[in-house]
């Protein structure tokens, strides 16, 4: 059937302006359909992102639980970090224990007839009074003395010679430079 | 028509991304949160199961070595054992008040006198070092009298209070780094002390005074 059109055809539209509104209901369209694309998209992928977030949730719950049952093994773990950061403070104090080693060393090769009269050590000083009978005896305590490495100064306060007691000397050592 | 039909487009396109962005944003913000978390509590569950078997010795090995209450007794108890061992006497043991150092540690200072023979007294001066709990020594002075060495000895001792809260259940833990695995072992080898438990006496029937015997 053949379409009628009983307007004055004045009345219509210019072939141009009928175009430029048929593109634009065209792109309106085009909008609206990719709105609904994009909202569907967008809702599909915050469900997505939520069931994440849910199942991450319950990891956490679970984990939670399973570390509540293992607190006795964190608390014996904090006990252990908190002694040994006390005893590392212990262990940088000034202590004799080093200077002892050396004395020691030192006193237990004492030649025969060198013998210790007084040894005060500390950390940073030790002075001490040997006397020695002969004096390749106390050559060979100065040499052993020279030869310890924990103090940096060996200082002779006092030398005396006693015939009855032989060679008396003060030392005094100090790691101080 | 086909304007309003644009303008509504574009305001639903402009309406629907600026929402649904911003709310995915905030949900992926979250679960990034959530996931960060989640790492954190696997990693400290793997940490503390893999410790589990042995921080109960170490604990035990590091109070020891450092206590939280004052260890005079048990130092003093060690220094007579040494004693004993090395064969030297020990004499005019006196503990001294208790004080706090620069680190925030309570000290006490336990002075001494060991007398012997030359070596052992060297021997048992070494000795303290070996010993746990934790000291430092002083000052030792050295007198030699008849052929007997006499040393008076100044031994610090330390303790700390224990520890009182715990971290944070969302708080990562760390396993113990080379230097502090280290330690621990150096303080595992030292000389523990002997502590001996007294076993409960039976009870005894009571005995009747007015039957003859």
């Amino acid at each position: 059937m053949p379409a009628i059109n009983l307007l004055p055809t004045d009345l219509s539209p210019k072939s141009s302006v009928a175009r430029v509104s048929q593109v634009i209901k065209n792109i309106g369209i085009v909008a609206l359909v990719v709105v609904v694309i994009s909202a569907l998209g967008l809702i599909g992928f915050f469900t997505y992102i939520s069931f994440q977030l849910r199942s991450s949730t319950s990891n956490q719950e679970q984990l939670k639980a399973n570390i509540q049952s293992l607190e006795q093994t964190e608390q014996r773990l904090v006990l252990t970090r908190d002694r040994l950061n006390n005893a590392k403070k212990v262990l940088a104090n000034e202590t004799a224990a080093g200077a002892l080693e050396d004395i020691a060393s030192l006193f237990s090769v004492l030649p025969a007839g060198v013998q210790i009269r007084e040894a005060d050590i500390s950390a940073s000083k030790t002075e001490m009074s040997l006397v020695a009978n002969s004096s390749s005896g106390l050559a060979q305590t100065l040499a052993s003395i020279l030869a310890t490495d924990y103090y940096e100064n060996i200082k002779l306060s006092s030398f005396a010679f006693n015939s009855n007691v032989g060679y008396v000397l003060t030392l005094v050592l100090t790691n101080q430079i | 028509m086909p304007i309003s039909l644009l303008f509504l487009g574009v305001l639903l396109l402009i309406i629907v991304f600026k929402v649904g962005i911003s709310q995915i944003n905030n949900q992926k913000a979250k679960l990034q949160k959530a996931e960060r978390d989640e790492n954190v509590l696997t990693q400290k569950q793997e940490v503390l199961q893999s410790l589990e078997a042995e921080v109960l010795g170490y604990a035990d090995a590091v109070s020891i070595a450092m206590p939280d209450k004052n260890p005079s007794l048990i130092t003093i108890s060690q220094l007579k054992q040494l004693a004993e061992i090395n064969g030297v006497v020990l004499a005019d043991v006196e503990v001294g008040s208790p004080s706090k150092d620069k680190k925030g540690l309570s000290k006490s200072v336990i002075s001494f006198e060991v007398e012997g023979a030359l070596p052992q007294v060297l021997s048992y001066l070494a000795g303290m070092d070996g010993f746990a709990p934790l000291s430092t020594v002083d000052k030792v002075g050295i007198t030699q009298a008849a052929g007997t060495i006499r040393a008076s000895v100044d031994l610090a001792v330390y303790w700390a209070p224990l520890p009182t809260k715990l971290p944070a259940i969302s708080e990562s833990v760390q396993e113990f780094t080379a230097n502090e695995a280290a330690l621990i072992t150096e303080l595992s080898e030292l000389q523990q002390p002997l502590f001996t438990e007294v076993e409960p006496a039976l009870p005894s029937g009571r005995i009747d005074p007015f039957v003859f015997q």
